[in-house]
């Protein structure tokens, strides 16, 4: 109890108990320090007025906060909060770090999250200082003397009057940036160790108090960034903040934060700068919620943390520990909870439900992290807000849709503002305004773009009713692409229908497609087969000619090409000399994308077709359904000859050269894209000749086998590749596999036909088949000592009985 | 005539065949897709990164994508003498 008291009165402002105690100091090294800093902090302190450090900015407890006797009623009544310095503390735990300036104790706090993961150990004011009030500091009366010692600064609490600006939009920005900055990498650090199941229990703390306490800031940001003051880079951070605010509290979550930042997408109908802003800032936020992952550790982390991390100091010398054993020595007397900081014990103890997942707390933890296991396993599950959001967020789906589409289309139309073009100085600044609008729009469709694809994406393991609404829209806006478009707009609605055809991944898995995928399918086959959609494409500018429409920089924007000469800088266009030779490309990965899609659109076209018919042919005549797979083999042969003329001709290929080539080509460095694109290219030549392999012509065109063969000699016959791709999840490699098993295990000869036609002198069958057993024998090594993650027995035995084959193959 | 019957009986058909489908039918346990064998059912869960096909490390609940590398990880939690270590490499407690 006692304790508790001193600790409450420790919330005086420490900079006034720093000086009242400077003459027992003991360690002038320290103290000479804090001067120096502070003579730093405060160049100008001959103004009258001043700016200092405020902690405490989380104490809501006006209880906690007793008005100083010194202070006059003051002009900024509301915004202030004065606190009783503390005359006499014969306690002194925190002595140490109090003499730390602010700046070292904010250097300290980020240290520590960042390099130890944890805050044990650290004063009260060092935990404070990160989150503090803005203030203004002003003389009082004009007895404030500069040419006294540095000691002075702020000696007597009756010179000065301390201002606390409580609103957030009043801060300066950097002031602003860095709460926001310290505020995202606790959550940040917290939200990690949280999904970890293992959390530092100060951090935990910290994060509870400053949620419960300070619910306003919340509030306040999403206003502050609503009005036109914010910058973008505040509204980036406080979109973080939101975001991971709304995570932190998913169990209670207030269903009135989600509607207000959905509602935020519709608040005004006039499409301006502002607009486009708020509406940007609110899809940021929700995107990030749809694609929080709640395992997320990157692939390279793993190696990161063995070599980066140091070894933890040993106890003695680790200056923390050392400390933290000092300070919680004689408190441990008085109070179990007087270990902690006096504004959290009361939260503790109204927390005392948690307690059995905090019972980390009391147990002495040798090193001073107070370490928390989480048992909870609901905590590690993101599932319910990413479900009330997108609930949310469906009913407004169609309006956003629309209003989006009309951004589209307005950009489409403006021709953006090329900056370079100099005129008198007024028009200069009326196009750097237009473009920064520009640039606005853009960068807010694409948000939307990749927020929509997020939403249906297989891997963000939403419910697929919950999707639905989402995926209804797609056709309509398929009709938006076309060439007038920016580059990163065409790319990022490519990548957005790409993931709505998830082919590899689930659609080839499927009995039953959904109606809206095949829709999207015929329209993308009708757009390539009618509409030149693959010709009409943005292509990438090499040179200066801007007399094309379809060339686009894929900076996002138009701009003049830098040259750069051994002498000078210079943005003159040499388009004399370039127009000869107007070396104009496509970007790859645009090709990538767009020829993916293509396929993507036939196999399941492809599919569609093999469902219905399969099944009708028991009672159908024969002769109808020939008819029809004719017309559609038709189709499907001249989207695929169109694809395949378009791409010899932009990537310079013989136009004899087959598409295999072709496509191993293109594909060489996203495997992800490649083996989808084997799938559907195998999937169409094994549905298209089902039935007596009547169509051969697509057959050789599309042949698998030399598809194959291509990869095996990308990677250069290497069992452990396969390997590899057998086992992450990071592409369909298994399930192409196990369909181009099938395929040789039946057209076997066709087969070995084709191995003996791809050959160039060594025998490309022995070659093909020496690499399928050895993969067979390090699945197998793996299998037999149950290292093997997945079932893959199918792929044995289909090894297996090609294996068969093969040797009764070589002996007839 | 015929033409017209034949629509109707379309109608039909694919309404009686749809209601007739054998119901063996294995959902997907994060997205509820619904796929009529189970190994493309696990062909298809695996793209969800369900944890369930990770590793998870016992001591310090690091997760691997295979388990030979969680193996190789297991022997940093022990010493040359090959007693336990507990020291966890991410908030430095024992």
């Amino acid at each position: 109890m006692m304790s508790s008291s001193n600790n409450n009165n420790n919330n005086g402002i420490f900079i006034n108990k720093i000086s009242e105690n400077q003459p027992e100091l003991q360690q002038p090294s320290i103290k000479r320090q804090r001067i120096d800093a502070n003579n730093e902090q405060h160049p100008s302190k001959a103004t009258p007025t001043q700016v200092v450090a405020k902690s405490l900015s989380f104490l809501d407890d006006s209880g906690n906060s007793t008005s100083s006797s010194s202070s006059s009623p003051s002009p900024v009544n509301e915004s202030e909060i004065i606190l009783k310095p503390e005359e006499n503390d014969p306690i002194e735990k925190d002595e140490e770090q109090l003499l730390m300036s602010d700046k070292e104790c904010l250097s300290m706090f980020q240290t520590q999250l960042t390099h130890n993961q944890c805050l044990c150990g650290l004063s009260e004011r060092t935990l404070k200082i990160p989150f503090r009030y803005y203030s203004i500091v002003k003389p009082k009366k004009q007895t404030y003397n500069r040419n006294e010692k540095d000691e002075i600064d702020l000696k007597k609490s009756s010179d000065v009057q301390v201002h606390y600006v409580k609103s957030l939009e009043h801060w300066p920005e950097d002031f602003l940036l860095k709460f926001l900055s310290n505020l995202q990498l606790l959550f940040h650090i917290y939200l990690k160790q949280n999904a970890k199941g293992n959390i530092c229990g100060k951090i935990m703390e910290l994060c509870d108090c400053l949620i419960r306490n300070q619910i306003h800031i919340f509030e306040e940001l999403i206003q502050l960034c609503n009005s036109s003051i914010s910058s973008n880079f505040v509204s980036y951070i406080s979109s973080k903040i939101i975001t991971y605010f709304l995570i932190i509290i998913k169990d209670e979550i207030d269903r009135k934060w989600i509607d207000t930042i959905v509602d935020n997408l519709f608040t005004s109908d006039h499409v301006d700068n502002l607009a486009v802003k708020k509406v940007n800032f609110s899809l940021d936020i929700i995107k990030c919620i749809v694609e929080w992952k709640d395992h997320d550790e990157h692939i390279l982390e793993e190696d990161a943390n063995g070599f980066t991390n140091l070894p933890p100091p040993p106890l003695e010398t680790n200056y923390f520990a050392t400390l933290h054993r000092d300070q919680s020595g004689p408190s441990t007397s008085s109070s179990s909870s007087s270990a902690l900081p006096s504004y959290l014990t009361s939260h503790v103890a109204n927390n005392s439900g948690r307690s059995s997942a905090t019972s980390g707390h009391n147990s002495p933890v040798s090193n001073g992290c107070h370490f928390v296991q989480l048992t909870d396993s609901e905590s590690f599950d993101t599932a319910h807000i990413k479900c009330i959001t997108t609930k949310t967020l469906a009913n407004k789906w169609p309006a956003l849709v629309r209003s989006i589409s009309e951004l589209i289309m307005q950009l489409s139309v403006e021709i953006p503002p090329n900056p370079t073009q100099q005129q008198n100085q007024h028009n200069n600044h009326r196009t750097i305004a237009r473009r920064m609008n520009f640039e606005n729009k853009e960068n807010c469709i694409l948000t939307f773009i990749s927020l929509w694809e997020s939403i249906i994406s297989v891997r963000t393991n939403l419910s697929v009713v919950e999707t639905l609404p989402f995926t209804t829209h797609l056709v309509n806006f398929e009709l938006l692409l076309n060439q007038n478009l920016p580059c990163t707009i065409y790319k990022q609605m490519l990548q957005l229908f790409n993931e709505a055809l998830c082919y590899g991944s689930t659609l080839a898995l499927q009995d039953m497609m959904p109606e809206d995928t095949c829709e999207l399918a015929h329209k993308i086959i009708r757009h390539v087969k009618d509409n030149r959609i693959l010709e009409t494409m943005p292509r990438q500018i090499n040179s200066t000619n801007h007399s094309d429409d379809n060339l686009k920089t894929f900076i996002g924007l138009d701009c003049e090409s830098v040259i750069f000469s051994p002498n000078s800088l210079t943005t003159q266009c040499l388009s004399t000399s370039l127009n000869d030779h107007p070396s104009v490309t496509f970007d790859k990965s645009l090709l990538q994308k767009m020829t993916l899609l293509v396929l993507k659109s036939v196999a399941v076209y492809v599919k569609e077709i093999r469902c219905d018919s399969s099944d009708s042919s028991i009672d159908s005549s024969d002769y109808d359904a020939f008819q029809d797979m004719i017309v559609i083999e038709r189709t499907i042969r001249e989207v695929l000859k169109k694809l395949e003329s378009f791409m010899k001709n932009t990537l310079e290929f013989h136009p004899e050269s087959h598409f295999s080539k072709i496509l191993i080509h293109l594909f060489d460095d996203q495997d992800d894209f490649l083996i989808e694109a084997m799938v559907c290219t195998l999937d169409v030549t094994s549905g298209i000749s089902f039935r007596n392999n009547a169509f051969p012509e697509l057959v050789a065109m599309l042949n698998p086998v030399y598809t194959f063969l291509e990869f095996l000699k990308m990677i250069s016959n290497s069992s452990d590749l396969l390997l590899d791709l057998l086992v992450s999840t990071e592409t369909c490699f298994l399930l192409y596999l196990l369909r181009f098993l099938k395929y040789i295990r039946i057209n076997w000869s066709m087969f070995v036909q084709s191995c003996r036609d791809c050959g160039m002198g060594g025998n490309v069958l022995d070659n093909t088949m020496t690499v399928m057993i050895s993969l067979r024998y390090k699945i197998g090594r793996l299998v037999s000592k149950s290292l093997y993650p997945y079932d893959i027995a199918p792929i044995l035995r289909l090894l297996e009985s090609c294996e068969n084959l093969y040797e009764g193959n070589e002996l007839s | 005539m015929f033409a017209v019957m034949r629509i109707d009986n379309d109608d039909r058909r694919s309404d009686f065949r749809r209601k007739m489908r054998p119901k063996c039918e294995f959902v997907c346990k994060f997205c509820q897709r619904r796929f009529t064998k189970p190994y493309n059912l696990m062909i298809h869960e695996r793209t969800h990164k369900s944890p369930e096909v990770t590793f998870s490390c016992e001591i310090c609940g690091k997760y691997f994508k295979r388990q030979d590398n969680l193996r190789q990880h297991r022997s940093i939690h022990s010493d040359s003498y090959g007693n336990t270590n507990y020291n966890c490499c991410n908030c430095r407690s024992y």
